[in-house]
């Protein structure tokens, strides 16, 4: 048996260790991806990648429009924002892109070519293709160079650029806009990232505004930037709020400031090492975590208020004896939440096992604590303060009744109308374009630049798979045939195989170019413009690797090769062919989304055996099953409830519903522990537990994020009437002997 | 008193030579570069582009055409190519054939790039302020007054170069002078409305 100081030693230790983690990482370890809480889809990993890969390609692009003054102030404002940008270490300007894919295609030139081009040397027309060349030498304002003279005398790279970049990137904005675009070269979803970006447009803001010109953006950093705002805000209210009713709550319980103060510190305790363990096995951990976490507030001070309870109950009893009286239902409720918590690793989504592993190791912290620590803080026990006395007598009153039959059967008949009604009105919700407003300001800057400069990201992609790289590369060219040959090779925005072609077709243009282009052209191009080096294209290209833009585009997940052909977002008539599939992320998450709705949903009548079994085995009585009939009424009422006010039932609806069987199954816990008038005080602690968590996680439903939203409502209300249904339990221990006075429809102990 | 006559009268004639020159003068001082006096009009042009590694520059002439419709830039030497842009694309002639659209491979930038420069012919100085910062020094009283043109995009800049436009009632002569060292002027004749 370790010694009780060891105890606070190891405890302490383990928050200062904690603590420490914590700040070190905390500033660049918070994600804010919202498709972080989406789940990913563990049938099909190469799709699952490749969803991930086209939200990186379509979330790191940028793009910047700066307008108003005169042309002179809006170009030197652009070449500000730009050098601000690239000093901020966050930044890749597009004309990097460019000169990569310049030396690219130039060192490719004998072996690419234009679809056009080719149509016309298999038809016999390279004279028309080397002419081509000659007018670019002659035409005024050309891009043809002198250094190309010696290197690219029928400016084939010119012409690559020319076909190959799709033509938004190459047309020049309209109306007297100055544009800036590139990409941000780390996580987009990441705070310091957003910070970062922000803080430049904030600087450049400051000197441009007073030159008149104004700024819209294009990209999902500043989405993301807006969400975790929206997180932050969440999260100070909450906190904010909670901690306030903390010191209410406790103030009127205790009369001390020692109470608060008592929870205020196994608050900070637990949430502490709860992050610290998410952080150290995630590396990071997703805002909506956190504010998950500050939800966690108010289950955490449970275990605090159960101890101090028992100071009420009983002053006289030792720190030993109190914690006897209260260390098995409150290890037994710890178990059962983080059984809860931990259903949560079942789902395929990390912000979800981020939330399992943070509640559950916060959990465990707060019981440890309470057990460890709390005590010595405690010092001697409380006074009884008027709210205690004002819960004793009429919440207790009515938690503490013993009901009969009639009013159980009333109280399912209700269940059953509730849930009757919301079958008939009620909705489910799994469209994720519905999950978050996104900010108006945002939206109407997004449109006004993709008319100007009419390239924006798509998230809508063409999957395409093969054995071996090459054998991907030549489905993809074969696709994007059939595509033009039905006019609609339009919508495709982008294609790795454009830029870097199969093996096979590469062998035949460079074939095709050699003899229909090069050897019987080339030397009336060269005499024309007074050059003689005919072998200018005979060296082989050096250059293997292509830029990052195109390899971005490509990968490989156990042993299957696949790329993504991004495409405009709309009906693409898919032809039928073999490793090519059209996937559009925003329909699978949903979809995925209903199939885990219904998964969890089964899931929660396991986590209910689950519960069901570990109170068998503790009590070693079926009896002890009665303990979960409140839990179940609740999690049959709470989704109807919340469906006819208007909250659909969603997957998230479900994963605050384990909270609900967790959490829930506690106040049970006591209420069987502790029945008839032994319980008067423990009931005050469950009323005051109950209490914060529906104000901390209630508190939730204010979230402009419909997941938190819908899990903060659900969890609240399914602890409320977890709380409520709690006496229910007792309907039938009358006959075993409890007895009691007539309470509200029922007999109360006296 | 014959040849009296006959000096005053040379030198009368001198006199009016001298005073009608002087007037000449005065009348020859250019109006400022926006009015230009035609925005439709078909032009003959000399080309000559300084291509560094090249001993003799690329030569070219022929027509170039302007209308509300359409661009026309006609060379005619040292090949006969015929490239119209107007608004519903960019076509090319060879030889006198049919006029061939002109496919991506000749990019949006080349019609942008042939819009700016009807845009110079015209004078319409405003709508290329969109593109590049228009320097117009004051109109000289002797001689063509100059107008220079700088891509605000460094990209741009870096492609086109630097432009100066050398006019006095109509534009006569176009320079590029490239970062590289390459260049081009275009001189063109009287406008033929």
């Amino acid at each position: 048996m370790m010694s009780p100081r060891l105890l606070i030693a190891l405890t302490l230790l383990t928050f200062l260790v904690s603590a420490g983690f914590v700040a070190t990482r905390i500033s660049h370890g918070v994600d804010t991806n919202i498709l972080s809480l989406l789940p990913g889809d563990a049938k099909d990993p190469v799709t699952a990648a490749a969803m991930e890969k086209a939200s990186a390609v379509a979330s790191n692009r940028v793009a910047f429009a700066i307008e108003g003054g005169t042309s002179t102030t809006r170009s030197v404002a652009a070449a500000k924002l730009e050098a601000a940008l690239i000093a901020s270490g966050q930044y890749r300007s597009s004309s990097e892109d460019a000169k990569d894919l310049w030396k690219w295609l130039f060192a490719h030139r004998a072996e690419f070519i234009c679809a056009g081009d080719r149509i016309k040397l298999e038809a016999g027309e390279g004279a028309a293709v080397a002419q081509q060349a000659l007018l670019e030498w002659y035409a005024p304002m050309s891009s043809a160079r002198g250094e190309m003279i010696k290197t690219d005398p029928l400016l084939r790279t010119n012409r690559l650029l020319g076909c190959l970049l799709p033509k938004s990137l190459t047309s020049m904005p309209e109306g007297e806009a100055q544009i800036v675009s590139g990409s941000i070269v780390s996580p987009v979803y990441s705070l310091d990232v957003q910070d970062s970006i922000a803080a430049v447009i904030a600087v450049w803001h400051a000197e441009a505004d007073a030159q008149g010109l104004t700024l819209s953006r294009a990209g999902a950093v500043f989405h993301a930037a807006y969400g975790a705002e929206h997180a932050r805000r969440e999260i100070s209210l909450i906190s904010g709020i909670t901690t306030v009713a903390v010191l209410l709550f406790y103030w009127m319980m205790f009369r001390s400031l020692r109470a608060p103060l008592i929870a205020v510190g196994m608050v900070i305790y637990s949430l502490t090492v709860g992050l610290a363990a998410s952080l150290a096995v995630f590396g990071s951990v997703h805002a909506m975590a956190l504010v998950f976490g500050a939800a966690l507030i108010g289950m955490v001070v449970d275990y605090t208020t159960y101890y101090l309870v028992t100071g009420l109950a009983h002053p006289d009893h030792s720190p030993q004896m109190r914690k006897a009286q209260i260390f098995r239902p409150l290890t037994l409720g710890m178990l059962t939440s983080v059984a809860a918590f931990a259903a949560l690793f079942f789902f395929p989504v990390d912000a979800f096992r981020q939330i399992a592993l943070f509640g559950g190791v916060g959990l465990m912290a707060a019981w440890m604590g309470t057990l460890v620590l709390t005590p010595v803080a405690e010092g001697h026990p409380m006074r009884v303060g008027p709210g205690a006395l004002f819960t004793k007598k009429y919440a207790g009153q009515f938690l503490g009744g013993t009901y009969s039959g009639k009013v159980l059967a009333f109280v399912i008949l209700a269940a059953l109308l509730i849930v009757g009604a919301a079958l008939l009105r009620g909705e489910t919700l799994d469209d994720v374009r519905r999950f978050q407003a996104p900010s108006p300001v945002l939206v109407k800057e997004e449109v006004h630049l993709r008319a100007l400069i009419g390239f924006m990201p798509s998230n809508t992609f063409v999957l395409v798979r093969g054995a071996t790289r090459d054998e991907a590369t030549m489905r993809e060219e074969a696709f994007l045939k059939k595509l033009n040959a039905q006019s609609e090779g339009d919508a495709v925005v982008l294609a790795s195989s454009r830029f870097d072609p199969s093996e096979t077709l590469r062998a035949r243009d460079r074939d095709l170019i050699r003899t229909m282009l090069i050897e019987p052209h080339l030397p009336r191009v060269l005499e024309t413009l007074g050059e003689r080096n005919a072998k200018v294209y005979d060296e082989a290209p050096q250059d293997k690797v292509p830029p990052l833009f195109v390899s971005g585009l490509r990968g490989e997940t156990d042993n299957v090769f696949w790329s993504i052909v991004p495409v405009s977002d709309g009906a693409l008539k898919m032809p039928e062919m073999e490793g090519i599939s059209l996937v559009n992320p925003a329909q699978r998450y949903s979809a995925l989304l209903g199939k885990y709705r219904y998964l969890s949903t089964y899931g929660l009548a396991g986590a209910v055996i689950a519960t069901g079994i570990m109170l068998l085995f503790i009590y070693r009585s079926a009896a002890s099953l009665k303990i979960l009939m409140p839990t179940i009424l609740a999690l049959i009422v709470t989704p109807a409830l919340l469906a006819l006010l208007g909250v659909p039932y969603s997957f998230f609806s479900t994963m605050g519903l384990f909270l609900v069987v967790g959490a829930g199954v506690d106040y049970a816990i006591f209420q069987w522990e502790n029945p008839g008038q032994e319980g008067d005080w423990t009931r005050v602690g469950i009323v005051l537990a109950a209490a914060m968590t529906c104000i901390s996680v209630g508190l939730l439903g204010l979230s402009s994020v419909l997941p938190v939203r819908s899990f903060g409502l659900t969890v609240a209300i399914g602890i409320l009437i977890s709380l409520l249904f709690s006496p229910l339990l007792r309907s039938s221990l009358a006959k075993a002997g409890f007895g009691g006075k007539a309470g509200f429809g029922g007999k109360y102990d006296d | 008193m014959g040849n009296a006559t006959g000096i005053a009268r040379k030198a009368g004639a001198l006199f009016a030579l001298i005073s009608g020159l002087g007037i000449g003068v005065a009348q020859a001082s250019c109006p400022a570069p926006d009015k230009l006096k035609a925005t439709s009009f078909e032009r003959h042009f000399i080309q000559e582009k300084h291509v560094s590694g090249l001993n003799k520059p690329l030569r070219s002439e022929g027509q170039m055409s302007v209308s509300e419709k359409e661009i026309v830039w006609h060379m005619s030497k040292p090949f006969d190519v015929k490239t119209t842009m107007s608004s519903t694309g960019i076509t090319q002639s060879v030889d006198g054939g049919e006029p061939v659209s002109v496919g991506p491979e000749s990019s949006d930038i080349a019609g942008g790039i042939a819009k700016s420069m009807a845009s110079m012919m015209r004078g319409e100085w405003s709508t290329l302020e969109k593109i590049f910062v228009v320097d117009a020094s004051p109109v000289p009283a002797e001689g063509d007054w100059v107008v220079r043109l700088t891509p605000h995009d460094e990209r741009l800049g870096a492609l086109i170069g630097k432009i100066t436009i050398h006019g006095c009632t109509d534009v006569n002569q176009v320079n590029i002078e490239r970062p590289d060292g390459d260049g081009e002027t275009i001189r063109f004749d009287p406008v033929k409305l």
